[in-house]
Parts: structure tokens; sequence; C-alpha cells
């Protein structure tokens, strides 16, 4: 078995553990659950999670990793097996390879577009573009069809650039690839984010345009930090605190398993796991909270942001706010803003790779560059659906199963693992092993009492999420599921018209009038209707199909408004869980042949008793 | 902004900067530590 790859310094394994960490979510993800949770009301149950959640979870993670890199393993199936003892637990670890094979399929493609963003900034395309021209672009950018700088395919082209240069940068192992673009990357970020922060301290309401009274960064930040201490009796907010919890640390993955199977046995884990969890908080509450919201509140308006805060924002209406400081401020804020984006990607992507590597490179004897492309050629096959299908809802099908539902329970299955089965006695030994900091003793029973209840509060909160997520009408009238809900996702509650695959009518999605029926250049239409609740949908058709409707005429959910020969985007959805599905067996199937490779070999587990003398890689 | 705003954004960003700089310098000074 290989453990010749090695951290090269302790920094260095730090700054790593902190990019695998640090993300888009940092930057994007929680400013967007703040704002929607409450703003101050979300701060607090964030807080009180990332202590009795994060905390925990970031020491039993770093605890079975390097109890694992003791006994020769840097990937979770054996890990777990070696833990448990058991073929149950063998099997389950294969999550902490496939959660990072399908996460990096469309993290990559997100990556990508940072990539193609910093590349638009630095010529400058966004200088002469209104607020709906740059929200378009990105449109443009996403259709796979059309480019908006003459490359074509575009998005894809940038997508296999991005997976590349992650695949060679892995290829030249931890120290020589991972290591060296952390110390260089996570410094930038931090600069690029403290730039960008102090712009959003100070911009105040200078920005505003005549008329605007709710156009003031400060206010942004009044809603984001003012506590409304009542909203800590609800559910929701406490299962989104949560959630933004798994997203940030990045837990429940495997990757922190496998970057920590690679230190030494004796070595600390406890006061390195704190440093590098501190400084993911640190980019996030101090960094992340003070550039989107209160720089977008500046410009557009309180009210705006409110209704309109979303992941798409850094994408769509950043590059029109960035022009308005000026042709040079605005192509370095553009860089810096896209580039800190495209670091925290690029850190967290790397990051996704080194399980599959140390998988195969322990069970199969592969080089690191032949498990890196294998890596890459994996990437690729699962993400190119997601950056072809982009619109049909392949993308958010993966992230919401492999990075979302998935996480939950491997962190809830592994804590029960570390704490109930291995024993909280040698679990603690584990994390305190070494430690150069004195670990609290309270956090001892907060393992094994306190985390794993959290965890299966928020598992079984997004099993059943009641519907609108209003937990006190649930309570009190009957449990009606939200179609948001793992339920109600598995089902497709939320599709309630073109349910089968393929039609030779498409039905209305919503009820109210068409409003009109426009015809396009090149061939096909697309019928405006007004909603009953006052908004608009449209719906584009090809020039194969003919309209079912007429202007002023009525419809209802299931009204056929268009005949021709329709694929439904619940065959793409179900292609998708298929796809998540085939590559789970594929990976279960090599720990398979991994288990009998290991027998005909005669390859026996490490006992704890000869464990200590087992590895002894440099650090 | 208001003062109970500020105030709690002040609190938790000094909070958790210390803390970040703190466990940070910790692993430096064990470095220097085991290096001695």
């Amino acid at each position: 078995m290989s453990d010749k790859d090695s951290w090269g310094s302790r920094i260095g394994l730090i700054l790593a553990m902190a990019g695998n960490a640090i993300g888009l979510g940092n930057f994007l993800r929680f400013p967007v659950q703040a704002m929607q949770n409450g703003g101050g009301a979300f701060i607090i149950p964030y807080l009180v999670c990332f202590l009795v959640m994060g905390i925990p979870l970031l020491w039993i993670e770093w605890g079975v990793g390097r109890y694992g890199g003791r006994r020769g393993n840097h990937s979770t199936p054996f890990i777990l097996d070696q833990m448990g003892r058991g073929r149950f637990w063998k099997y389950f670890g294969v999550f902490g390879i496939f959660t990072n094979i399908a996460v990096a399929a469309y993290y990559c493609y997100i990556e990508s577009w940072t990539l193609a963003y910093v590349y638009h900034s630095l010529i400058q395309t966004f200088q002469s573009m209104g607020q709906s021209e740059v929200a378009a672009f990105f449109e443009k950018y996403v259709d796979v069809g059309s480019s908006t700088s003459g490359i074509p395919y575009e998005s894809i082209v940038f997508y296999v650039a991005c997976l590349f240069l992650n695949v060679w940068i892995l290829s030249r192992g931890l120290s020589g690839g991972v290591e060296r673009v952390a110390k260089i990357g996570i410094p930038l970020l931090m600069f690029f984010g403290l730039f960008l922060a102090i712009k959003g301290w100070t911009l105040g309401s200078s920005g505003a345009p005549k008329g605007c009274t709710d156009c003031n960064s400060w206010l942004g930040m009044d809603y984001l930090w003012k506590p409304q201490f009542d909203s800590l009796w609800n559910p929701k907010v406490w299962l989104a605190a949560a959630g933004q919890i798994f997203f940030t640390l990045s837990v429940g993955m495997g990757t922190i398993q496998c970057y920590a199977a690679y230190v030494r046995s004796k070595d600390d884990i406890a006061l390195n796991a704190m440093s590098a969890g501190w400084m993911n908080g640190f980019v996030e509450i101090v960094l992340g909270a003070s550039i989107v919201i209160p720089i977008a509140v500046g410009y557009l308006g309180l009210d705006w942001v409110k209704e309109n805060a979303g992941f798409s924002m850094a994408f769509q209406t950043m590059p029109f706010l960035f022009s308005k400081w000026g042709v040079l401020l605005g192509t370095v804020a553009g860089t810096m803003w896209f580039g800190l984006l495209f670091f925290a990607g690029i850190t967290s992507s790397l990051a996704m790779g080194t399980p599959w590597m140390g998988f195969m490179r322990d069970e199969f004897g592969w080089k690191t560059t032949k498990a890196a492309w294998s890596f890459g050629a994996l990437v690729l096959v699962m993400g190119l659906p997601t950056v072809w299908f982009f619109d049909k809802g392949v993308f958010d099908e993966y992230d919401y199963w492999a990075g979302t539902v998935s996480l939950v329970v491997f962190a809830l299955a592994e804590t029960i693992l570390f704490a109930w089965v291995l024993g909280i006695d040698k679990g603690w030994a584990e994390i305190t092993r070494g430690a150069d900091m004195k670990v609290p003793l309270i956090y001892k029973p907060i393992i094994k009492y306190v985390t794993p209840t959290f965890l299966l509060a928020v598992f079984l909160g997004a099993l059943f999420t009641p519907k609108n997520n209003d937990w006190s009408r649930a309570f009190r009238e009957g449990w009606e599921l939200d179609p948001s809900s793992i339920i109600g996702n598995i089902t497709h509650k939320g599709l309630v018209a073109n349910r089968s695959y393929f039609s030779s009518q498409f039905e209305a999605e919503v009820g109210g009038s068409v409003d009109s029926i426009q015809k396009q250049a090149g061939g096909g239409f697309v019928v405006h209707v007004n909603t009953v609740d006052q908004s608009s949908k449209q719906y584009s058709f090809e020039s194969d199909a003919v309209p079912a409707v007429s202007a002023g005429e009525q419809v209802n959910i299931g009204t056929p408004i268009a005949h021709g020969s329709f694929t439904n985007r619940v065959f793409y959805i179900d292609m998708a869980r298929l796809g998540l599905l085939g590559l789970f067996g594929f990976i279960a199937w090599q720990v398979y042949r991994a288990t009998v490779r290991r027998e005909r070999l005669g390859v026996t587990e490490v006992s704890d008793a000869e464990d200590e003398d087992h590895r002894s890689t440099k650090q | 902004m208001s003062n109970t705003a500020f105030w709690m954004m002040l609190f938790v960003k000094v909070s958790v900067t210390l803390i970040t700089a703190y466990f940070f310098w910790q692993v430096l000074e064990a470095n220097k530590r085991k290096a001695d």
C-alpha cells in the first residue's frame, strides 16, 4: 500500500484544510442564508451550531482520518471498516468518496464561471452594461449553444480548462500541488476579501441612486446584525444555521478524513482543527458577511436585496455594481471578487480529488498522476450533464442529493460510529493524542450526546420539512410535507404538471391568463402567462411545437398550452439521480474489488497495539 | 445602523478575529517549542 505522500509543513496542512473549508459558500451562501432567515436572528443559532456541532465534527473527522492513516488507509471505506469492524461500515464509507466526485462534478462548473468572469472582468466586458444586460450575460453564458466571447461552446471550454487545472495540481501530490496552491491562494483570498469588505463597510449611501431611500450599505449590515431573539424559537432558522455549518466546514464529505490521514500518528490534530476551523469562520463572518449584501444594498436598496438575495447575485449583480466604481477600480474589484471566488473554489475542489486518489493508491497501487487523471475523467463524465442540461435541473439535483443530503447522512453515521461503536473513550484518546492544546472536557459528553442529537434533528427536519417550512402551523394543524423535504423530493411533490418523461403536449405549470404569444426570430414561440399571484411566467418552445392556447385564454395547472414532442424536466431529474446511483454503485464495486484483492494478497488490518509505529511519513 | 446591531457586529467580528488569531498563534508557538 502506498503511503508515500505527506504534508510538507504544519502551516501548509492548516492552510490546505482551511482552503478545503473556505469555499464559495463563505461569500455567497452565508450572507444569503442570514438574509433569508431573519438577519441578526440567524447569527446566534449559527454560532451555537458551530460550537456544539461544527467543532465536534471537525475533531471527529480529523480523529477518524489520523486513525485510518496510522493503519495505512487514506479514504473512508477501509477507515470506517477498521473502526466499525463490519461490512456495513466499509460500504457506508463509499459516501466519503462518492460525495466528493459528485460534488466536484458541479462545483468545478461554478468554479469555471469564476475563471471565465475573471477573464471578462480583465477585458472589461461588463463596463458598459446595465444591470439587466449583466444578468442576461450570465443566462447566455450558461446556455451551451451560445457564446459571450466568440469562443464556441465557451462554458464547456472553461469547465474543461478548470478541471484540467485541478487534475494537473492534484497530479503534483499533496505538498507539491495542493499545499502550494493553498499557501498562495488563501493569503491572496484574504487580501482580496479584506479590500472588498472595506469597500462594503465604507460605502454608506454614496452610491445611492436618486430617490432611493433604502440604498445604504449600513442598512444591509443593520439587517444582518440586528438581533431578533423571538426567531430563536423557529426550527427553520436552526435548521438553516446547522445546514450552513455543514457547508461551510466541509464536514460529512470525507475530505477532512483524507487530509488528516496524512498526519503523523503522534502529531497534534486538536489545535490544527481549531486553527483551520476558526480561519474558515473568520473568512465567513468577518469578510463574507461584509461584501455582497452591504454593497448590493448600497446601490439597489434593502427591499430589492431581501427579495432577490440568492446565489446568482455574485454573477448577475456584482459585475454591474463594480462597474459603478469607474473603469480602473471596477476592473480591479471585479478581478479581485471573481479571483477570490476562484481561489475559494479551487482549494475546495482540490480536496475533493484526494479521497478517490488515496483509495486507488492504497488499494490498487496506482501512481499519483494516474489517480489524478482518473479523478478528472470521472468528474468529467459526471459533470458534463450538469453543464449541458444546467437549465433542466441536473445541477440542482446533484447539489441536493450529493451536496446536501449525503453530508448529513454521512456525518450522522460517522458520529455514531466514533462515539458509540468505537466508543467515546477511544475516540477521545484519538482526539487528544499529541494535542498541543487542552481540549475542554465538556466536549466529551457533547460529542457523545449533543452532536448526534443535533445531527439527527437536522436529518429528520430535512426528511419531514413541513409545507412552506411553517413548523408551528404543522404542529397545530397537521403535517403536510413541503416539496423541498427529502420525501417530497423523492416523490416529485413539487412537479404539478408534465409528470411523464415524454409527452405530446406541454401543460401549464401555474394558473392564470395567457398574456401574449410571441414568435421568435429563429423559429419557435414564447407563451407569456400572467399568473394569479400577479407575477408572470414564460414558456419557450422550439419551432416544431404549435401553440394550444391563444392570448386572453384562461389556463389552469395542467392545461395543455402547446402540442409537439416534449422531453420533460422530470426525465432529466430522474436520469441525474440514476447517474448518482450509478456512481455510488461503481465506487462500491471498487471497494468490493479492493476487498477481494486484500484477501488474495493476505493484507491484514493493523491492530490498535501495533499501529503506533506503522507509519513514518515525513512532516 | 442601530446601536444594538453595531455592537453585536463589532462584538462577533472582533471575537472571531481574536479567536482565529489566538489559535494560529498557538500553532506557531507549538511549532517553535517543537523546533527547540
